[in-house]
């Protein structure tokens, strides 16, 4: 019952704060409330956190939805059918809260315990002083955050929110597909969204990380929610409020040690695209890198002088990021559209240069990786190289608008993954419980999305031909450009 | 064959879109799809899926995309037999997956299973039902691992945590008094502070069920080797 009440209170929280941030669509806050209410929740606490405010998390929920519930009201006032809408909605998270609490199968490895571990010391203790610096930095406490709502109702984790985040991951992507697939009669619309529904749903991990008390389901949500967005308003086809991603890529960039990393990769092709206001790109990059560099400091201040490269790396590439996104908001600088591609050349170049100067891990972790995703180690099947192939396969060989919000995140996850394993200085290893198996599944639902997207594309040689043609149609395109839908400015877009 | 594009145009969709290269791509007029990448596309995806590719399906996923407005044609229709390839390998898969590397384990506080009770009743059993707990989890052979009883007066959740990474498994039960649990807790450089924490959680694995079981305890016992119980004597 009362787990069943907290996620009625994260749904409600999730749909004021997207409706707060100007969106109307009820489909799409039915299926991101959970998700932006635990973005809100991780960026509150954190925030209290490193501000070495001690907190316990009930009042951060209650105060956070009356806060909100206060912020709605008074600018948006509800009407009868909002409050319809939210009371049915609130409801069915009850319902799905007490069938899974009922069911209470559970997936736990020893990252679990560490997990439940620094989220019980939160919900009982509040701060974070107890906590070995290490810790923290391996472990942070967004996800464990989270967990200790279960401490309400006298459990020690919320059984229900990983099966929550995965049906909104699966609506989510249902939503995107959907509006991926504008263009399309209904028929093979429906068709579309439903395969790659069932791609997501039958895939062994997915269902392994709906019950798995860990943060990859989290994880992957937040990462297709933000770029699914921004990737459907910078191809034109939604247009999405700026306040949404703003919330959820931060707290993203808190919930592992190398997500900061993940949400600064993610963001570059945004970054270059004209369809995003400079004022908005400085704020999206500037965001992500406060939360990198607040969270790390606190680790450092925990360590008293033993914090590691690890930190003091993260602390120099979040500074990196706010500096860039002071000089992008003050429009200063430009980030000219040729970034995302040369970005990819470069982490893959610098891991090349690593696998030759001393491969040992890279290769070890190549190794790994091969026999977790070819070999069948990693319990994906052969699922994770027939995506790959495919998404690879429709993103290098066709064009849809905006694709560059996909190309760059998937193309990079490989590299990246390689370059963290350097970082940590410990290769990859063979089984499911390997940490870049485990994260691969983030991209999984993207990659999804990607996949079905292409169903409504062009070959890709149709744009040399075209740009041909561009010399000879100026006249045209600018009588069309009008046309376009506008560029995203973060206050423009909350007041819509 | 011929692809009408002038939907991307209708939409305002073309003339500001920026390809991956950086460059606008202009406004186009309808053009005809090139045959050799029908065919490399078909071949490649064909012969990917060749066992789920058959005339049946493509006819009929045709008529599907012959019903839209702008005719998705070939390459469409070869993409939704993709994914539906992709879920029926998927599907194939998963039992054998499931049955390989996957266990359920069923999350039930302590007082109120009845099979827990006959498992504490034998102390010994208890620790290797959880040692094996651990190893099966996360294949961590090399790490040892403790445990415990719900007895006697015990560890924090998060103290326990740490002695499952550092003390070595016995099978000799040994109470440890408090200065003795601490001297461990230094022995695993853990901070005296963590002692306050008074609540604990661990998983008990039921052989017969396949489940785990969670207990949810203040008090257990603490099992380790001949050389941690010298030293803390």
């Amino acid at each position: 019952m009362i787990e069943g009440l907290v996620i009625a209170s994260l749904m409600l929280i999730g749909a004021l704060t997207i409706r707060s941030c100007g969106i109307e669509s009820r489909g799409l806050t039915l299926v991101l409330s959970v998700p932006v209410a635990c973005a809100v929740i991780v960026l509150i606490g954190t925030t209290l956190i490193v501000l070495g405010i001690p907190i316990a998390v009930p009042p951060v929920l209650i105060g956070t939805s009356l806060g909100l519930l206060g912020l709605v009201t008074m600018r948006n006032r509800l009407n009868r059918s909002d409050v319809l809408f939210l009371s049915l909605a609130a409801a069915g998270g009850m319902l799905i809260a007490a069938t899974v609490h009922g069911r209470a199968l559970v997936q736990l490895t020893v990252d679990s315990f560490e997990y439940l571990t620094i989220g019980a010391i939160l919900a009982e203790d509040g701060g974070v002083s107890v906590i070995p610096f290490d810790r923290l930095q391996r472990r942070g406490v967004a996800y464990p955050m989270l967990l200790s709502l279960g401490h309400l109702g006298n459990d020690y984790y919320l059984h229900s929110l990983a099966p929550v985040i995965a049906v909104s991951t699966i609506g989510l992507l249902v939503w995107l597909t959907w509006k991926a697939l504008s263009g399309l009669r209904s028929t093979t619309r429906t068709v579309a969204c439903a395969m790659g529904a069932l791609l997501l749903v039958t895939n062994h991990r997915f269902v392994f990380n709906a019950w798995y008390l860990n943060s990859h389901m989290l994880f992957a949500a937040w990462l297709l929610a933000a770029i699914g967005l921004l990737w459907l308003h910078n191809a034109g086809r939604y247009r999405v409020s700026s306040g949404i991603v703003l919330v959820v890529l931060p707290a993203l960039a808190l919930l592992r040690p190398e997500a900061g990393l993940t949400a600064l990769v993610a963001v570059v092709p945004a970054l270059a695209s004209d369809r995003f206001s400079e004022r908005f790109k400085g704020l999206l990059i500037g965001t992500i890198g406060l939360a990198v560099v607040a969270w790390h400091v606190r680790i450092v201040l925990q360590a008293g002088g033993k914090a590691g490269i690890e930190t003091w790396g993260m602390i120099g590439v979040g500074l990196l990021a706010v500096v860039v996104g002071g000089l992008l908001n003050a429009r200063v600088v430009v980030i000219p559209q040729w970034t995302p591609a040369a970005g990819v050349a470069v982490l893959s170049l610098t891991v090349l240069v690593l696998a030759f100067w001393d491969g040992g891990i890279i290769r070890a972790s190549i190794d790994a990786t091969l026999q977790n995703q070819v070999g069948g180690a990693g319990l994906y099947g052969s699922s994770l190289i027939v995506l790959a192939l495919l998404s690879l396969g429709v993103l290098g060989w066709r064009r849809f608008p905006g694709m560059q919000m996909f190309v760059v995140p998937l193309v990079a996850a490989l590299p990246l993954g390689l370059l963290l394993a350097v970082l940590r200085g410990t290769a990859y290893r063979v089984g499911p419980g390997d940490s870049l198996n485990r994260m691969l599944f983030h991209w999984l639902p993207l990659a999804i999305l990607a996949v079905v997207a292409a169903i409504d594309s062009q070959p890709s040689w149709r744009r040399m031909a075209d740009r041909g043609k561009h010399k000879r149609e100026v006249s045209t395109v600018s009588q069309t450009v009008s046309d376009e839908p506008r560029s995203l400015d973060s206050v423009a877009d909350l007041e819509t | 064959m011929h692809k009408d594009t002038s939907r991307f145009r209708d939409r305002g969709l073309i003339p500001g879109e920026s390809g991956f290269g950086g460059r606008k791509a202009p406004a186009s007029s309808t053009t005809a799809y090139g045959c050799p990448y029908r065919v490399l596309y078909s071949s490649a995806l064909l012969s990917t899926y060749g066992a789920v590719e058959s005339s049946t399906a493509m006819a009929s996923l045709r008529r599907v995309g012959s019903r839209t407005h702008h005719s998705p044609s070939r390459f469409s229709c070869l993409m939704l037999i993709a994914l539906v390839a992709s879920v029926v390998v998927n599907v194939v898969q998963f039992p054998a997956i499931e049955e390989e590397g996957t266990r359920w384990y069923r999350a039930t506080p302590a007082h109120e299973s009845t099979e827990l009770v006959e498992i504490t009743a034998d102390q010994t059993r208890t620790a290797r039902h959880l040692y094996q707990f651990d190893v099966e989890l996360d294949a961590l052979t090399e790490d040892p691992v403790l445990v415990v009883s719900p007895e006697s007066p015990l560890l924090s959740r998060y103290r326990i945590h740490i002695a499952v990474e550092r003390i070595e498994i016995s099978d000799r039960p040994m109470e440890l008094s408090d200065d003795e649990l601490a001297y461990l807790m230094e022995r695993a450089d853990v901070q005296g502070e963590d002692a306050q924490l008074g609540k604990y959680l661990i998983a008990v694995e039921d052989y017969e069920t396949g489940y785990v079981y969670e207990l949810m305890h203040d008090e257990m016992r603490v099992f380790v080797d001949e050389a941690t119980l010298e030293a803390v004597r």
